[in-house]
Formats: C-alpha cells, structure tokens, sequence
C-alpha cells in the first residue's frame, strides 16, 4: 500500500497542542488535589491552587491564542460542514468505530491537510473547544474572582452551584482524555497520530488523503531527518504544508 | 484620603500622631526645642522629676494604686447629710452626684437598666422565650441560673424584683431594677415602708418574695430594706470590697449595698448587723480622699468581678467553675490573662510547650474599655452613626474633658453579641479588629485574602483553641443533691473542680453569624451550651426550682418515689450516673412527681444557645494556618461538636432563636451523645476540598470508568481480531 507523508500540523498547532494536553492534564491532577486533598497528596492544598489558578489562567491564554490562530488562518473552517449529511456522515464514522474498524474496513473519510477531523471530532472538538473549555474557564474565573465579586456570585447562588458545574466539567475532561489518547491509536500504526502530532507529518493511505495542499510544493524532509549528505540539517526549514509520497509497502 | 474610605465608626482620632517625638505644641503650632537649650533643660526636667517623686508616691491610694488627682469627696446618705451625721448608708447618687450627672449616668447605662427600660409582655421579645419579658438580665430567663423573675402574667410566684437582686444582683451594677419598679415607680415607695413579713394571698413581682419554706409569696419591705444605687464604687475605686457588697444584697440590705463594698478602704466597717462609719479615715466636714479611695479608671478587673476572669497577678491561673459570677469564664471558657499558658495552676494538655499568653490584648495591657469605651468620651472619640450628619465623612466635634466628667455616657461600645441581646440599638458601636490592625498588611502569605477575609471573623483563626474547661450542657430535669443541675464541661477529662484533671480546652464551633449592614455571613467561633429543663402550663413556664425541689427532695433525701425510679444499681441512693433521665419510665416518674404539685402540661423543653468567643486571641504563629485545617474532609468547619452526653428524655433541642448565628446542621445522636455536625454549605459557605456533591462526583466516576472500560473493551477487540486475522 503506498502511503504519503502530509505535513498535516503546523509548529504553532503542535505547540498549542500539547501545552493545552500538559495545561489540562496538570489543571485535573491539582483539581483532584483541590477537591479532595485526602485523595491525593502531592503537592499540598495551597501549593495545588496557587498552581491550579496559574494554569487556568495559561489555558485561557492558550485557548484565546489558538482561537485566534483559526480564525486568522481559517483553520476554523476544520471544524465545521457545511455538508447536508453531515448527521449520516457521523453515523457511518460511528460505525466504522464500533463495527468497521473490526471487519477491516477502510476508514470512510478521507484524511488530508484540509480535512483533518472526521465528523464525530468535528462535533467533539466543537463541544470542547465551545461548551465545554469556556465552562471550565468562567466557572474557574467566578470561583477566583468570587472575593472581587461576591454580589455577582451571589446573584449566580453563590460558590456551590459554580463549584458543581466546574465539577462536572472538571470529570469530563479526563473522560474526554482517555478517550482522545485511545482513538489516537487508530491510525496507519498505534503511535502514528501521535508521532504526527510531534514531528506535524503524517502518514497517510495514498488515496485516501483529500484536498490539496495549502502552499503547492514540491518534496522535502521534515525536520530533523538527514539530508541527500546524510548530514543533519543545522538550521530547521521554514515548515510548509504540503504532501510526500514515500514509497510503497 | 483613607480615611474617606473608612466607615463612620472607624473614624477615630488617634492622639498620638499628632506630635511628631522631640517637639512640643504651642499655640496650636509645633515647635521644636532650640538646640542651645537642650542641656538645660534636661538638667531642669531632671530636677523637676527628683522633686516630684515624692508627690508622686503620695498620690497611690490606700492599697497602692495610682489615684488619678480626683477631688476629696463629701460622703453624703439618700439626704444630702455627711454619713458622719447620719450613721446611714451611703447614696451614690448623691456622693458622686455632687459633681457628676448621675441621673443621667443610670438612665445611660445598660448595665444599670439590664433590659427594664426594654420591658415588654411575655413572649413579645424578639426570638426570646415565651416567658421572657425583656432582652436583657431582668426578664430574659437564662437556663444557667434558672430562676424565673416573676411577671403578672404567672400564676406562681418564683423570683420576685426582690429576689432577683439577692440572686442576681451580684452581677449588676445597681440602679435600674434594683431602684425602679417595671411601672417607673421608685420601689421604696411601693408599699410604703409596711412592715415586712404578712403573708399575702394576692401577690406582685415588684412587691413580693417567694418564702422558701413554705412556697407563700411574702410581702417585702422595701422601706427597711432600701433599694440598690448604682454602684459607682464597684468600678471606680481600685479594690472595692466585692464579697461584702454581695453579701448585703443577698441579706436584702441593699442600701448598703454600696457602703459595703468600701469596707476595703477602711472607710467603714461591718458592725453586728450593720455598718459603722470610721470617722478617722474622713477629713473635716465629711469628706474623704480620692487617695483614700483610691479612685482609679476603671480597670478589666472591675469588668472581671461579673464577666469572667481577669488575672494581672503572678500567681497562676485557677479558674474556679459552676460559679455564674465568672460568667464568661463559665460559659466560653475564657480568662482575660496575660500569663503565659504554661504557667496556670491547671493541667493543660502539652503545657509545656504553650508559651503564648492567654489573651495577647491582655499581654499587650489593653483593658476591656479600650474596646468598650463611653461612647461620648472624647479620648476615643467614636464617631458614631447616630450623632453624625449624614453628610459628614468625619464629625470633629468632641465634648470637652468637663462635660464629659460631668455626664459620661455609660452604654459602652459593644459588638454584635451572639448570646446578648440587651440594648441591641448598640451593637456595632465597639472597636473590631480591623479598626486597629491593618488585616491586609500581615495576611499577604495568605490565599485569596479578601475571600477569607469577607467570610471569616479575625477571631474563627485567631481562637484557634479553648485552653479552658467551658459549660456544655446544663440538664435541670434532674436535681444534683445540692438543688442544682446536672452539669457537663467540654475541654476537660473529668471534673474540672478537681485541679488534677486533664484540660484539653476546645476547638470552637464555626457558625455563620449574620451582621446587620453586611451581605454575607461570616464564620465566627462560639461555644454552645445545651439545657433542658421542666416547663409547664399554657403558655408555658418554667417549672420553679421550689417546685422541683420539692418533687425531688423529701426532708434533705430524694423522694422514695424518685429514689425508686432512678435507683438502678439499687443501693438505695442516686449516684451521679444514675441523675439522667434517660428512659421513659424515669421521665414519667418526675413528671408525675411535679404534676402531683398541680402542675399542667408537664413536659421537657430543650434549648440550645451559642456563646461567641470573642477573647482568647492568639497571635499569627498560634492561629489556625494551615489550609488544610479548613480544607480537607477533616475541616475543623465541619467537625462535629458535642452538645452533651444524652438526651434528658429524648427531647431533642432546639437552638434559641435570639442568636445572630445560623445552626442549619444537623443535630444527632452518636454513642448516645448529642452531637451538632454543621452543614455551612446550607448556610451559603463552600469550602474547597470540603464541600462536595457527592452526586456529582459519583456520576463523573461512572462516566470515567465507563469511558476507559469502553476504551479497554474496544482496544481488546482490536487486539484480538488483528491477532486472529494474522494467524489465518
């Protein structure tokens, strides 16, 4: 099977990836510490809050910096269709997850620089990224900022509510987690998303990417790979989107 | 500019920054002291310093403190006349009201009027009992004491006016009750000097003493015995001879009361049945000297004497309990010291290591009206809410030294008591905490600052501990073989009467307490005291504690009918485990006893009533600091409390609603203790790591586990079906 290597996830992505993944698992880990110092003990209460408002504070920046990020570069469109089946769509990547992927069955979408997420990570990512991470965000503020406005939070019931809701967000984040770690093994090899996600290349079925790349070029290595010499190259190329075929299998 | 953002009863003037150090004021201007003149003038003040020590020792009183340069004093009785003259007791009114308004002095003072001037009907005080007639010590019942000061509304006579000075007037000041009768008439002049003794069928509080031998109301003579003035002596004089004072209130002579308690400045002494004048301790013409008396401002141990202990001396702290004259000390624990904790006379738990002072305002020699100053005395100057134009930020008008001697205002600046309800118009009008420490300033190592401070007392850290034994419940169903209650203390293993007993002290409960003028409630340390005790009738009364002795006791031993249902080990007595109510059979057996008496509608009430603690304060490395203390499944907000060993015929009870504090907990029975759990979320408070739901919690587990049980399953399948396809 001939597979092609997509730069499929730019250095800005990648960062913003994996400081949101560090953000959010650290903000759960002194979350468990905040909400039940006798479950775990290590790094003390107070230490896990002065922590714990110093990540969330870094994940609203991170978040508002990679909205920005989609919006100015149109990334934004990913995770959104337009598509009138878009329900159907979901369906059949349903399917493939419970039924397909067991028989064998080639994934039903095709994967490219321009179409990265199926239809089920669309409606995920769109619930994370606008229910769910704006949820955490302001309850986490009200809870901060309850001692510079108490009569507004007050008028919202005061902590406890705010506190219930940041709970329930605060569980489904791990959920979501395990979740997203797992189906991340579902590609061409177990780690190949993830080492996408690290290098931004991807491996991908040739013929079963889709759209063309955002800047037309021609071959190069990513970064850190030896050159034509078989030296390493000492200054990192200007990354740039686009597709390499590989060879075959 | 900071003082704008200040309250109006933050507004005080402090003096001492006034004068920059080294300089002095004239005319109004500072000047320093040229500096050709500085040699001479040391040397001069020296001299004057020698030569005015002398005066200086000449002007201690007679036991050694210092006077404070107030004239000689003319002696005077009720009628202006020298008591050399007259032989009769003294009248404050008219001895210090030869210079001083003490007209106006009684009529401004709640600790004169205790609550008379707030008279109402039975059952019309504001969360008070249904027997209660005023908010104060006159005519609030309290379940400490017992006794029920009598109105025309009961059908038995208990504590007549009369009554309650000999009981209770040890903790008044005089004056008020003790002078006036509940209609305004001088209670001299209420029956007209009768000769005291006739048995009456028809009775009134004011007029009337239960005879405790034979349950008769019995007419008083208030013409022999006179009436209680306030005592200025009691406050005013360094060492008042107060065991003489009360001893002539509970014989009934109080318009001795007065004059007996100057029997310590050598001025008077006890005669036989009287008091006699000693002619050589005054000068020509009746008068006396302030040295003599030793008039001093007054000091904590004069608030002690009814309050609770103040101990300035060396030796150490033994408190003494079951003695309501100690109040404070009784009910919260409390000992307003200096002295460091491992140097008091009890058994502290880790004494040695208790190197902080039993109160650090005492350490730091504040005395109680520092705090609860006059509140028209200009040293302190309150600018209180009442006085000031609403449209000043600041009033600059203060009376001046001589008319404040001359009428000083005696309702002294008070907080919001918890367990207090007396002239509550008052409450707020003292100095808080923040009013002298900057919290902001020596907080900063604190998380979320304002947050702590916005829902927390100073006081909910900084009385972290209860270093003495306190009340904990007071069971008057049962009578202990002296007539009294049964009583439990908290903070001590054993009885704290015995010196050997192990104090533990204890942890406050931290009730949301609500404060007028504020939007939020805030955590404040309180003791609680429980009682239960007999009521009858409709509306209810206390059942008086002449009834219950005589449904307990028969010729000096318990009633062979109470013996006979209490008696469980059979040896023919009641020990001190065996005093409870504790079955239905025990309970139903004194109620018969008491409705044998004719009494109606016999049953037990239970009350519960928080003490806020307000003294006691330890310093910053004392306090609670750790956030764990607070915030962790174990929080000492949520600890539970124990109101009391059992539950006098399982009535549970109910907390009193005159408190300022929310108790939304619940009450329940643990080991057969009663035991009060606090549920502060109910009340508005979350506490991070404390406060969950549980429901929450449990439904984000399932989704987790269902989530990586469904990641297990599927990846398993994967696992299995990939391996399969590879082997074929």
């Amino acid at each position: 099977m001939t597979t092609v290597r997509v730069y499929m996830y730019t250095r800005y992505e990648r960062i913003w990836h994996w400081l949101q993944a560090v953000l959010i698992l650290a903000l759960i880990v002194t979350g468990i510490e905040i909400h039940a110092p006798g479950a775990l003990r290590l790094l003390g209460f107070e230490t896990a809050v002065e922590l714990h408002r110093l990540l969330g504070f870094v994940l609203i920046a991170n978040a508002f910096l990679g909205f920005f990020y989609n919006l100015t570069t149109g990334e934004i469109k990913q995770y959104f269709s337009s598509s009138p089946d878009y329900v159907s769509m979901a369906a059949r990547q349903a399917a493939y997850y419970l039924r397909g992927m067991f028989r064998g069955e080639p994934h039903p979408f095709e994967k490219g620089r321009d179409k990265k997420l199926n239809p089920l990570q669309k409606t995920t990512y769109v619930i994370i990224l606008n229910v769910l991470l704006p949820l955490q965000v302001i309850t986490g503020l009200l809870l901060w900022g309850t001692q510079n406005w108490p009569r507004f939070v007050g008028d919202l019931g005061g902590l406890a509510p705010l506190a219930a809701v940041h709970t329930i967000g605060s569980w489904l984040f791990p959920a979501f987690v395990i979740m997203h770690v797992y189906l991340t093994t579902t590609g061409p090899s177990p780690a190949a998303h993830i080492r996408a996600m690290v290098t931004g290349w991807e491996e991908l079925e040739a013929g079963h990417t889709t759209g063309a790349p955002a800047r037309p070029e021609g071959t190069h290595r990513p970064r850190g790979r030896r050159n034509a010499t078989g030296r390493r190259r000492r200054s990192r190329p200007k990354e740039r989107s686009g597709t390499r075929e590989k060879g075959t299998q | 500019m900071r003082s704008r953002e200040m309250t109006s009863s933050d507004t005080f003037v402090d003096l001492t920054k006034r004068l920059p150090a080294g300089g002095s004021c004239r005319n109004g201007r500072f000047a320093r002291p040229r500096r050709a003149l500085r040699p001479w003038a040391a040397t001069l003040c020296l001299v004057i310093l020698m030569a005015a020590a002398p005066a200086r020792g000449a002007e201690r009183g007679a036991d050694g403190a210092e006077s404070i340069g107030h004239p000689d004093v003319y002696f005077a009785d009720k009628d202006s006349v020298s008591v050399l003259q007259s032989g009769g007791p003294v009248s404050t009114m008219r001895t210090c009201g030869g210079c001083h308004d003490t007209e106006y002095i009684a009529e401004h003072s709640y600790h004169a009027s205790a609550g008379l001037d707030e008279w109402a009907e039975p059952g019309s005080t504001p969360g008070g009992r249904p027997w209660d007639s005023s908010p104060g010590l006159f005519g609030r019942w309290s379940p400490l004491s017992y006794r029920h000061l009598s109105t025309n509304a009961d059908d038995r006579l208990d504590l007549g006016t009369t009554d309650w000075i000999r009981l209770i007037g040890p903790r008044h000041t005089g004056g008020g009750p003790a002078v006036s009768s509940r209609t305004g008439i001088p209670l001299d002049r209420l029956n007209g000097g009768l000769p005291g003794g006739a048995v009456s069928t028809e009775w009134a509080p004011d007029t009337h003493v239960l005879d405790e031998e034979t349950g008769a109301p019995v007419e008083w003579d208030w013409g022999r015995s006179g009436t209680a003035e306030l005592n200025c002596f009691i406050c005013h004089i360094s060492s008042p001879a107060n065991e003489a004072r009360n001893r002539a209130l509970k014989e009934g002579r109080f318009e001795w009361a007065a004059t007996a308690a100057l029997e310590s400045t050598g001025l008077v002494k006890r005669d036989g049945e009287g008091w006699k004048w000693i002619s050589g301790a005054f000068e020509t013409g009746g008068h006396v000297t302030a040295d003599r008396l030793s008039i001093v401002p007054p000091a904590s141990e004069q608030c002690g004497a009814c309050h609770g202990i103040v101990h300035k001396s060396n030796d150490p702290v033994i408190p003494s309990f079951g003695d309501l004259s100690q109040y404070a000390t009784e009910t919260k624990g409390r000992i307003y010291s200096a002295q460091r904790l491992f140097g008091s006379g009890m058994n502290l738990t880790g004494k040695e290591g208790l190197s902080r002072p039993w109160d650090i305002h005492a350490e730091r020699l504040m005395e109680c009206s520092d705090c609860h100053f006059a509140l028209n005395d200009p040293a302190y100057a309150a600018d209180a809410d009442i006085s000031r134009p609403i449209h000043l930020a600041f009033d600059a008008r203060r009376l001046d030294v001589g008319e404040f001697l001359l009428q000083p205002n005696h309702n002294f600046a008070k907080g919001h008591s918890t367990q207090g309800t007396v002239a509550d118009e008052l409450d707020g009008t003292m100095r808080r905490c923040e009013n002298c420490h900057d919290p902001g300033s020596a907080h900063n190592w604190l998380p979320y600052k304002k947050r702590h401070m916005d829902r927390l007392l100073c006081e909910s850290c900084h009385i972290p501990t209860v270093r003495a034994p306190a009340r904990r419940a007071t069971d008057w169903t049962v009578l202990t073989k002296s007539g009294g209650p049964r009583v439990e203390y908290r903070g001590v293993l054993g009885s704290p009467h015995d010196p050997a007993a192990l104090v533990s002290g204890y942890g406050p409960l931290l009730l949301p307490r609500m404060v007028e003028g504020e939007s939020e409630a805030k955590l404040s340390p309180n003791n609680v005291i429980a009682s239960w005790f007999w009521t009858y009738g409709d509306p209810p009364r206390p059942v008086r504690h002449y009834d219950l002795e005589r449904a307990f006791f028969r010729e000096g031993r318990y009633h062979p009918d109470i013996v006979l249902s209490l008696d469980s080990d059979g040896d023919g007595d009641i020990g001190p485990s065996e005093l409870i109510l504790d079955t239905p059979e025990k309970t139903s057996a004194v109620r018969q006893r008491l409705e044998a008496l004719g009494l109606t509608s016999v049953r037990i009430s239970g009350e519960i009533e928080p003490y806020g603690l307000h003294h006691g304060v330890a310093t910053g490395p004392w306090a609670t600091r750790r956030c764990t203390d607070c915030h962790s499944h174990a929080s000492r907000i949520s600890a539970s409390f124990t109101l009391a060993s059992s539950v006098p015929g399982g009535v549970v009870p109910v907390p009193m609603g005159s408190a300022n504090v929310l108790m939304s907990g619940e009450l329940s029975l643990e080991g057969g203790s009663l035991v009060y759990r606090p549920a502060t979320m109910a009340d508005g408070f979350y506490i991070l790591g404390r406060d969950r739901r549980r429901g929450i919690d449990l439904a984000g587990m399932v989704i987790v586990a269902g989530v990586l049980c469904g990641v297990i399953a599927h990846a398993g399948l994967r696992l299995y079906l990939s391996r399969t396809r590879r082997i074929r």
